[in-house]
């Protein structure tokens, strides 16, 4: 705990009133494309803070249930969520966030990149990602809300966020944490001029004053700050090759004895197969693989053209 | 590391890849050139200091394409040009569900780049809009009014600007892009074979594009798969159409130098079909094969071979540094 302990408590306790004063109103509309015979995928539609109407990818395996849950937090910064992949919609009851700003979330706000990350940044309370980070926690409650849902057997997967709603909801079960936005994001602009960070190199350039400001508020949304010691369940936290290791041993650090590291080198075919295998397990799910070698697909078709 | 036997396998399977080509596949993009080339760009580059630095000045490009569609890019390079020698450029085309590349990792090596937002795309969504998904599949029973058309166009006009801007050199014009920008990459450089100088194309999108939705259901591709299992009668007319836009049937008008880095792994755009685009260009180009990667088709670690071959090529005015390994700036994503 440090001096910011009161109003972090305060500042987080505010959104969580500010956010259940706000019905979900959850709608949900049958996606005829994106549905199949082992899925069902609807668009779901509900509010978040300020009423903003925010959208997700809802698909519920058509087999009985209760299934686990699959919750898709933001992983990249930019406009476009993809669908889930139907592996994992034949596995779980996945959600997909599309946040405020993104396509099919982005009325009456809708993001530029770049320019989002940055948008009110000077305040905790005015930073877009306060309410981004609302949308987590309400997509984390509708998810829970489903009833298809093993409540015992839901897991999140994303950015940073994903901490943040381990922190302030009891309904997860895992967490993997596949790239950091809040964690130590003050210290590791320095080393890039890639987006987003390097939004907050540039209000540094134009507006020197407000960096100890800008530096405030990261600090409030930082999981290492205060969040991450109050999660208790498993995280895996990916640590990039090439990357100041610092903020990511501060934040398994944070997170306790439930945390691992996954140091990664870039090699997305092992590194994919091992953290679906790891949230597989959390979830008590067999894993998949999207990566089928090329003979082995080639071998299946033909076997398919033939029968 | 670049791989050996599972290449070899994979060079092998693309072999087995063919795409049919329209009869009239010239006379297709003859027109459509010509449609284009009948509308004034009407290019506006307006200064963004609030983006550029000491070192790149960057600027809000937008311009006019096929329909009179407007479209945008950011356009980057070097601060303080004193005009006394002209510069390289590349033309960082975007991936399915990309952001538009804003160069400056490029820029501050030395070279003018632009990253273009064809329509669709944040920034030049006001006309054509077809969302994401929905961008594959939008208006894909009409091969003159698939959306595709004027998204193919939108990167060879904001190419034409690019090598027509007076600080570049227009006879060292490369392109850069990954995924739907490796297609890009490749309709650009077959359009304009005697402009583009040489070509890095990553883990290719648009490139046997039925055989690839059979292959794979990841996204983008997937959109074909869901879209005939509930339009199962329109394959014929769906496989007509993409054949007008297949990277394949393109390759063969294609001049420049071209660096092919794959991902033995990919499951979004498999890799047989990079092999096949490198089997259908007229000169072998350099293939980069990256046995336990994905669609990351060997990156970080293909920024090395990535920054050297457009140095041996363009020739940038400053020395070349390493290429920060951060994927973001070489515009990878779908």
């Amino acid at each position: 705990m440090n001096g910011t302990t009161t109003s972090h408590d305060e500042f987080w306790a505010d959104l969580d009133g500010e956010l259940g004063a706000v019905p979900p109103a959850l709608e949900l509309k049958r996606h005829a494309y994106l549905s199949g015979p082992e899925y069902t995928v609807y668009m779901a539609r509900f509010s978040s803070l300020g009423h903003h109407r925010v959208t997700g990818y809802l698909s519920i395996p058509t087999a009985p249930g209760p299934h686990s849950g699959l919750l898709e937090l933001p992983s990249r910064y930019g406009s476009v969520v993809h669908v889930p992949h139907p592996n994992d919609r034949r596995r779980h009851v996945v959600l997909t966030l599309m946040h405020r700003g993104q396509r099919l979330s982005d009325v009456p706000l809708k993001a530029s990149f770049p320019g989002f990350f940055s948008r009110g940044i000077e305040d905790p309370r005015t930073w877009v990602y306060r309410g981004v980070v609302a949308d987590c926690l309400r997509a984390s409650e509708v998810l829970a809300s489903i009833e298809a849902v093993d409540p015992s057997r839901i897991g999140a997967v994303g950015d940073d966020s994903t901490i943040i709603v381990a922190a302030r909801r009891q309904s997860l079960a895992a967490i993997r944490v596949d790239v950091v936005r809040y964690s130590g994001a003050w210290s590791r602009r320095r080393s890039t001029d890639a987006y987003p960070l390097e939004e907050l190199n540039e209000l540094e350039r134009r507006n020197p004053s407000i960096a100890a400001k800008v530096e405030s508020t990261l600090a409030m949304f930082d999981p290492a700050v205060q969040l991450a010691s109050e999660v208790d369940v498993p995280a895996l936290v990916t640590i990039p090759e090439g990357v100041d290791r610092q903020p990511y041993q501060r934040l398994i650090q944070a997170l306790g004895a439930g945390a691992t590291a996954f140091p990664t080198s870039h090699f997305e075919y092992e590194h994919d197969d091992a953290r679906d295998a790891w949230i597989s397990a959390q979830l008590g799910v067999e894993p998949m693989t999207r990566f089928d070698h090329a003979a082995g697909r080639r071998a299946a078709r033909a076997a398919s053209d033939v029968a | 590391m670049p791989a050996t036997t599972r290449a070899q396998r994979t060079e092998e399977l693309a072999r087995e890849i063919v795409v049919q080509r329209p009869p009239d596949f010239g006379d297709f993009w003859s027109a459509a050139e010509a449609e284009l080339a009948a509308i004034d760009p009407a290019a506006e580059f307006v200064f963004r200091e609030d983006l550029s630095t000491e070192e790149v000045e960057v600027f809000d490009v937008r311009f006019t394409g096929l329909g009179h569609v407007r479209a945008a890019a950011w356009y980057t390079r070097p601060a303080g040009l004193d005009g006394a020698r002209a510069i390289p450029g590349i033309l960082v085309s975007p991936g399915y569900i990309s952001e538009p590349t804003l160069g400056k990792a490029w820029s501050k090596r030395g070279y003018a780049v632009m990253g273009v937002a064809p329509r669709g795309k944040l920034r030049a969504e006001g006309q054509v809009n077809p969302g994401y998904p929905g961008l594959l599949v939008s208006d894909i029973l009409d091969p003159v009014a698939y959306t595709y058309r004027g998204f193919y166009l939108d990167a060879v006009r904001a190419f034409d600007l690019l090598a027509d801007r007076p600080e570049v050199d227009a006879e060292r014009v490369g392109l850069l892009g990954i995924s739907q920008g490796g297609g890009l990459g490749v309709v650009v450089a077959a359009l304009r074979p005697d402009v583009v100088r040489c070509a890095v194309i990553g883990a290719p999108f648009l490139v046997g594009i039925m055989e690839s939705a059979a292959l794979t259901s990841s996204y983008p591709y997937q959109e074909i798969n869901e879209y005939l299992a509930v339009h199962p009668a329109a394959i014929e007319q769906v496989t007509t159409t993409v054949a007008y836009y297949d990277g394949l049937n393109f390759a063969d008008r294609i001049r420049a130098d071209i660096l092919i880095h794959l991902g033995l792994n990919d499951d979004i755009c498999p890799p047989e079909t990079g092999y096949a685009l490198a089997h259908a260009l007229p000169t072998a180009p350099e293939v980069l094969a990256y046995d336990t990667c994905g669609h990351d088709a060997g990156l970080p670690a293909a920024t090395t071979p990535i920054a050297a071959f457009f140095a041996e090529r363009l020739r940038p005015p400053t020395k070349q540094a390493a290429v920060s390994s951060a994927d973001s700036e070489l515009g990878i994503d779908t």
